[in-house]
């Protein structure tokens, strides 16, 4: 349904070019559940803000296309990306409140969406807002209907989103750090419903997060970006259990989750590269415990490791 | 053993009249001197405002706090022990560092606070370049402002100013919700490694109950002001006794 | 491994990175603002050597003559030559304007960033007296100080200055009271750090800027402000060279003697623009955060 291929994004600032993004393939079906897990400046959001042509003036796409049903988002005018972002493509973001109408209360928000989609009278419209609210599990609809954004918490604004999200559905939602904001309890309520979401009206979802708890529990299949790179990609499972690359592993292993109070965690040494000035070779190479000389030198591409499981390390190559 | 810090009785209430929050009800708990005591619970809980009572922000609204047995607080005065014995780490490292000052000089800062003759001691050129090693900075980004580090890094340069005083203890609001797992990593051992050197005793205030299992020896949970459940924390995790802590456990997002 | 001829190019940019030198040459329109306020500073410092007349002393016998290789800007009512006086009253206005702007803005800062930070029963009186002194129209106020205190240049400045205080009050203020909640400034607190040294290093330092761009704003103003009182006999007192004075005697003859007013009010025009374009690029340069 989405199928990104070999995107490249630079950002220009006063100092030069940053790679964002470099080479980029994503391809995602109707009905799945993709994550994207990175770090800061890994490149995840860039991804996602080029899917919805919501990029910065600065930005510059150096390569690629995104093809959307045939058509190439890239080559769109801006009309029509706005007119799919409204009907096909929705977006969750980490703060509600941008996706709110600030003056309108929760029911008029929700009438209008409704409206926008059926031909319904504004009393039917108004039942299927209730309805929309009781599907996320708010448990007095008609008092929040009543209400405006900034009287709501966090979590409840996040449901509400969701709210607007189902009673339109979208094909392909995407999700950037949609729990990041919220309270762990909350967090796992969120999560479960995108996965109603998904479940109920076949939506895809493209989430964006830097936090593996949160993919391993929503996402079918998961992708782990590097500096601007997908450094591997496979089965959510598949990944988080057997990671092949040694970025992936050192994630994991840095996670406080499992360590026992008497051991170290396995910190990853350094810092994420400076993409303004990008290194030769692999990009993780110089954090790489297991680094050899052809990963300073060469960049590995993705390719093919075991079933659907793709990772650019040269450790899993034959040539290296 | 007495404790090193002991909270009786405290209440906090923001807001006069109609307007009230009580953001904190009725606490009473011991830290121990050598231990990572941790404080975990949601947005609004009350953990970081009892953290600001520690280190003299905010005043309790009745109930007495008293440290190596001294009261904290008298009145609305902050007593303060003897300067920089008791330090803190806050979480956002953007606004924790002065913008316009080189990092030097927000490193050395606590020691103006000090008597003159202490403050030469703890200044030394000597000192100060193996606190910045030992927290992993290098010598030249002393000379540097704040904006030219990454969020871990600042936050070593805060871990390095809190220690530049030698206190034997620090309050940690959050000192990693802002940064990157693999960031998260670096710090969380830093600051482990840090506590066994200079025997020191923490408050470790999170969000995050994986970051507090692997850091503390015991733990309080707050719920909307009240501490709901308190003690060892690998009892509490494997056997939680209130509902809330419960659920806080059951909602942990387990990547295997 | 970093890219070899990439690290080369990093290593060149951080040789070039000279702070504020680095930041004016991206920053062209202040860059041109210096120029002009350095170009006046020469030329007023340099008055005495640039020209060959006196600007006081009156020759009858030459007024109103028109821009001629003798005058270049040709003379007054009574003789005067008036580039000579043009660049003298240069001294004057820019050095007052300045002087009174920049002890203006020094009470001003400190006295808003107490108020901010202690806030209570001090903010409340100091912010009550500044309201006083808004109330009334600057100017009004600044001749009622001035008659009051008698009139010359010296109590003229003194009134102007009063009379800016309230804005770098407000200003200062209103940045203090953000800055306090700062964690930095917080930290600070919990150091044991006292109140005055906090409000020295932190919040002055950080509170600074707005408060320098409003002042290099400002300085336009208060020379016009001092021309003015100066017109009403109540600043510099006749046969002091002073641009507004000039400008002020200087407008009635335009009509017949165009050049009489229009010299000074080009300097002033340009002086002022200078430090208007000077105002907007100090910002970026106080920032440090804008070194990209």
């Amino acid at each position: 349904m989405l199928d990104i291929k070999n995107l490249s994004v630079e950002f220009n600032d006063l100092n030069g070019r940053v790679k964002a993004l470099t080479n980029i393939n994503i391809h995602i079906e109707q009905g799945e559940i993709v994550g994207i897990v990175g770090e800061s400046g890994s490149g995840k959001s860039v991804t996602a803000l080029s899917i919805l042509g919501l990029l910065d003036e600065n930005a510059h796409i150096s390569n690629g296309s995104i093809i959307y049903h045939d058509q190439n988002l890239l080559e769109m005018n801006v009309k029509d990306i706005q007119a799919l972002r409204g009907k096909k493509i929705g977006m969750v973001f980490q703060e509600p409140m941008t996706a709110l109408h600030p003056t309108m209360n929760i029911g008029q928000q929700l009438i209008e969406v409704i409206r926008q989609h059926k031909k319904v009278s504004k009393k039917e419209a108004y039942r299927l807002a209730i309805e929309a609210l009781k599907d996320v599990h708010i448990h007095h609809p008609e008092k929040v209907a009543k209400q405006y954004p900034f009287e709501l918490s966090g979590g409840m604004r996040q449901r509400v989103v969701i709210a607007l999200a189902m009673s339109n559905p979208p094909e392909l939602l995407i999700a950037d750090e949609p729990t990041t904001a919220l309270d762990v309890t909350i967090q796992s309520e969120i999560l479960n419903l995108m996965k109603e979401l998904n479940q109920k009206k076949s939506v895809s979802v493209l989430l964006i997060t830097h936090d593996l708890g949160v993919v391993s529990q929503l996402c079918d299949r998961t992708i782990v970006m590097y500096a601007g790179q997908i450094v591997e990609t496979g089965l959510t499972y598949d990944v988080l259990h057997f990671p092949k690359h040694p970025y992936t592993e050192a994630l994991l292993n840095s996670l406080p989750d499992l360590k026992q109070q008497d051991q170290l965690l396995e910190a990853i040494p350094g810092e994420v590269p400076d993409l303004r000035y990008p290194p030769m070779g692999c990009p993780f190479h110089s954090r790489c415990k297991q680094a050899m000389t052809i990963c300073r030198e060469h960049d590995p591409k993705l390719d093919i490791c075991e079933g659907n499981h793709y990772v650019a390390c040269w450790l899993r190559r034959d040539e290296a | 053993m007495t404790p090193l810090v002991q909270i009786n009785h405290i209440n906090k209430i923001y807001g006069k009249r109609k307007a009230v929050i009580q953001a904190i009800k009725d606490i009473s708990l011991p830290i121990y001197e050598g231990e990572t005591l941790g404080l975990v619970g949601e947005s609004g809980s009350g953990k970081s405002t009892l953290g600001k009572l520690l280190i003299g922000l905010e005043p309790p609204t009745s109930g007495d706090i008293s440290y190596r047995n001294n009261l904290l607080w008298k009145k609305k005065r902050f007593m303060r022990p003897s300067p920089g014995e008791i330090q803190t780490v806050f979480q956002d490292p953007q606004s924790s560092l002065d913008p316009r000052m080189r990092v030097k000089q927000i490193i050395l800062e606590p020691l103006n606070a000090l008597p003159d003759q202490e403050r030469k001691v703890k200044g030394s050129l000597e000192r100060l370049h193996t606190l910045v090693k030992r927290v992993g900075l290098k010598i030249e980004h002393l000379e540097r402002y704040p904006h030219e580090f990454s969020g871990g890094q600042r936050q070593r340069i805060a871990i390095a100013r809190a220690l530049v005083t030698e206190p034997s203890f620090i309050v940690l609001d959050e000192p990693t919700s802002a940064l990157d797992v693999s960031v998260q990593a670096q710090v969380l051992n830093l600051l482990k490694e840090l506590k066994q050197e200079n025997q020191l005793t923490y408050l470790f205030i999170s969000h995050n109950m994986s970051v507090i299992r692997y850091m503390c020896d015991r733990m309080a949970v707050m719920y909307k002001g009240e501490i709901v459940e308190i003690g060892e924390t690998k009892s509490i995790l494997n056997n939680p006794k209130h509902d809330y802590t419960k659920m806080l456990l059951s909602s942990m997002l387990k990547v295997n | 491994m970093i890219n070899p001829q990439i690290a080369s190019e990093a290593t060149k940019k951080n040789i070039k990175t000279h702070p504020i030198w680095f930041k004016l040459k991206h920053n062209k329109m202040t860059l041109i603002g210096f120029l002009i306020l350095f170009a006046m500073i020469v030329l007023a410092l340099l008055a005495p050597v640039l020209t060959p007349y006196d600007p006081i002393k009156i020759n009858v016998a030459e007024k109103f003559q028109g821009p001629s290789f003798r005058h270049l800007f040709g003379t007054d009512e009574v003789g005067r030559d008036i580039l000579t006086r043009t660049l003298f009253g240069a001294r004057l206005s820019l050095g007052v304007g300045l002087l009174v702007i920049i002890i203006a803005a020094c009470f001003g800062i400190f006295i808003g960033a107490v108020s901010g930070y202690f806030g209570g029963i001090i903010d409340q009186i100091v912010m009550r007296i500044m309201d006083m002194l808004l109330a009334f129209p600057t100017l009004i106020l600044a001749m009622a100080l001035t008659a009051s205190l008698g009139p010359s240049l010296h109590n003229a400045m003194i009134a102007i200055a009063i009379v800016e205080i309230p804005i770098y009050v407000r200003l200062a203020r209103s940045e203090t009271l953000v800055l306090r909640e700062k964690l930095f400034v917080k930290s600070a607190a919990v150091f044991g750090i006292r109140p005055i040294p906090i409000i020295l290093k932190h919040i002055i330092p950080n509170a600074v800027s707005p408060v320098i761009i409003q002042a290099t704003l400002n300085v336009g103003n208060a020379i016009l402000m001092i021309a003015t009182l100066g017109f009403l006999g109540l600043g510099a007192q006749p046969p002091t060279p002073e641009w507004g004075s000039m400008i002020s005697i200087g407008w009635k003859y335009l009509l017949d003697y165009w050049w009489y007013p229009t010299f000074p009010g080009i300097f002033l025009f340009l002086t002022s623009g200078a430090l208007n374009l000077i105002g907007d690029g100090v910002r970026d340069i106080l920032d440090p955060k804008s070194n990209r």
